[in-house]
């Protein structure tokens, strides 16, 4: 099954970067269109019907999002969710990279229906590369007047900046990344208030990631019922997905959602290495819990249908681990990735994302007993549901499906090492006999 | 910052271009940045402290960030840092990092080289990078991001089998 490019489409010209290659392919024109003829409510009805979800992790109604936001005479904003931090997720990056008008275009149109006169790109400080090429950008449609003031003379102003972050995934949080905006610290904020009612500067806010934000124009130009013809039913609409790890093609491939996985595992990314055999993968992000073959491999590869597995599509983002991979040792890295990235706000996900990451550290140094593996889990479940954003959620979901579907290779990590680990353990703790009796 | 709604929305930019000014973020160069924002040193250094790419100690000129997260860190990314540790023995003007996912999963394992990506990268080739990262030449031209074909059209163009 090839891919089906419409966000991708002519990805491959180089000159589609600019604003005169762009508009070569057809760019500006929904934009044009929609500055001159339509109404805010025509545009928020066609993103609502068109039934886009969310691309950046939580799959929520993009045209719900927007009609959130209140009406009236107040300071509104719109603000594009460019931080990709989530291992396993770089398709914003090729997006950005590879057709930043696109997205600039959707961001001028979704401005109307948000109502929105000050609009941000919100790009990770890693993302170098596409910064510059979205500054680029970005001047030549000021230069060409689809940005700025009275945009083609609808008495319509959009200011846009392109504001880079300075390597933090918590950014990526909708909250934190208003905070860091704001210039603070970027931690998240207690919701409610949702952004859609308080948010940047403490005024309505619209938060959409890059490849929502990329559907925009063509929804407006082709409308809701052209989109409604790619993907399922619940998930429509076409998806960049990235896949990476134990594949021999990792990339980013743009395909209609609810394709089989395999499809995109095997077909597409190519399947796992010579000689090896998948044997587990994250279907949605390093945040959605893990899947076997067995329980992923046939599924259509939609919001639903993963969500009816047990996981999430997240990103849709898809890391592949094959039978070399020891998944102690992946659950570990896991753990640290978010130990590190947790912002220390609320200490459910502080302190219950250090101590997962020095449990499973005792777990690969073999010094664990199999209860340990249950104190593990019982840790993650206290993270989830109990932190203000999901970070914590983001580690405790796949640690803990992983220690659950693969407990025996958990077992087999402490058994193999333990023994003489135990002995010495018992040596150590026992060791100043004299002192350990003076202390009790 | 005039083209902010809000002044203090200008401190990680304003922290960007002390970095950039004098490599990192000095208390000098903080206590510049805060007199123009007019907020206080310590503000600004509290979001300094925040972010990685913010340095609050001195650093080298150069900086090599080794991604050493799980699609890298299956594919060698623990040996490329070890690599890169080891070329950059002895040489001060190299700051060399190992780093939480960088967002380039499909070269994995890879490395930011003075904010550009390269992958994907065999240990041996650290010190390749290096010499010439040093020497003011183009790093490893061939192995550059922004020259990478999107990966179906790779494929399509090596029939299918690039593995």
């Amino acid at each position: 099954m090839p891919e089906t490019r419409v966000l991708l489409e002519h990805a491959e010209d180089p000159a589609l970067r600019t604003l005169a290659g762009y508009k070569r392919h057809g760019g500006y024109a929904t934009l044009e269109k929609a500055y001159r003829q339509m109404e805010a409510e025509e545009i928020l009805k066609e993103l609502e019907d068109s039934g886009l979800r969310g691309r950046g992790g939580a799959g929520f109604s993009m045209g719900k999002k927007a009609s959130f936001l209140p009406r009236g005479e107040i300071d509104k904003y719109l603000c594009c969710n460019a931080d990709e931090s989530e291992p396993g997720a770089f398709k914003d990056r090729e997006l950005m990279q590879r057709n930043p008008h696109q997205l600039i275009e959707g961001i001028a149109i979704a401005a109307i229906a948000a109502d929105a006169g000050h609009a941000f790109i919100f790009i990770r400080g890693e993302y170098d590369l596409q910064a510059d090429i979205l500054d680029a950008a970005v001047a030549e449609a000021y230069e060409a007047g689809y940005l700025g003031e009275n945009i083609l003379g609808s008495h319509r102003d959009v200011e846009l900046i392109v504001h880079r972050g300075a390597g933090a995934y918590i950014c990526g949080e909708e909250t934190a990344l208003l905070d860091a905006l704001e210039g603070k610290r970027g931690n998240p904020r207690l919701k409610p208030p949702f952004p859609a009612v308080q948010g940047l500067y403490g005024g309505p806010t619209l938060i959409n990631n890059v490849e929502t934000l990329s559907n925009v124009p063509r929804i407006v130009a082709h409308g809701a019922e052209w989109f409604k013809g790619f993907g399922t039913e619940q998930s429509p609409g076409t998806k960049v997905v990235s896949v990476s790890g134990g594949v021999r093609r990792p990339g980013n491939y743009e395909v209609e959602l609810g394709i089989p996985t395999r499809e995109l595992i095997y077909g597409l990314a190519g399947g796992p290495l010579e000689g090896r055999e998948v044997k587990a993968f994250y279907p949605g992000g390093s945040s959605s819990p893990v899947l076997t073959p067995e329980e992923g491999m046939d599924l259509p590869y939609s919001f639903e249908a993963i969500a009816e597995a047990g996981s999430m599509l997240g990103s849709g983002s898809i890391i592949v681990a094959d039978d070399s991979v020891s998944i102690p040792h992946m659950a570990l890295r896991t753990a640290r990735f978010y130990h590190h990235e947790s912002c220390g706000k609320c200490t459910p996900c502080r302190e219950g994302t250090n101590w997962t990451v020095k449990m499973l550290e005792r777990v690969v140094r073999g010094e664990a007993t199999p209860m340990d593996l249950d104190i593990i889990s019982s840790v993650q479940d206290n993270i989830m549901g109990n932190c203000l954003c999901v970070l914590g959620d983001s580690m405790a979901m796949p640690v803990s499906a992983m220690v659950r579907k693969f407990r025996d290779e958990f077992e087999q990590v402490i058994a193999e090492a333990g023994p003489e680990l135990d002995s010495a353990r018992i040596a150590a703790v026992q060791g100043p006999a004299e002192t350990l009796g003076a202390a009790t | 910052m005039g083209r902010y709604p809000d002044r203090h929305s200008v401190s990680i930019p304003a922290l960007w271009a002390v970095q950039k000014l004098y490599g990192w973020c000095t208390p000098e160069g903080i206590r510049q940045a805060a007199a123009v924002m007019r907020v206080t040193p310590a503000y600004l250094e509290s979001v300094a402290s925040f972010y990685d790419l913010l340095h609050t100690e001195p650093v080298g000129s150069h900086k090599v960030a080794v991604c050493t997260n799980i699609s890298c860190w299956m594919r060698g990314g623990d040996e490329l840092l070890d690599a890169f540790r080891a070329a950059a023995e002895g040489r001060e003007d190299l700051f060399v990092t190992g780093f939480e996912c960088l967002g380039a999963c499909d070269i994995a394992p890879m490395a930011s080289i003075d904010e550009r990506y390269f992958g994907p990268l065999e240990p041996g080739e650290a010190r390749t990078a290096v010499d010439q990262l040093l020497a003011g030449e183009d790093v490893l031209a061939e192995k550059a991001l922004a020259k990478r074909p999107l990966a179906g059209d790779a494929a399509a163009a090596n029939g299918g089998d690039d593995a």
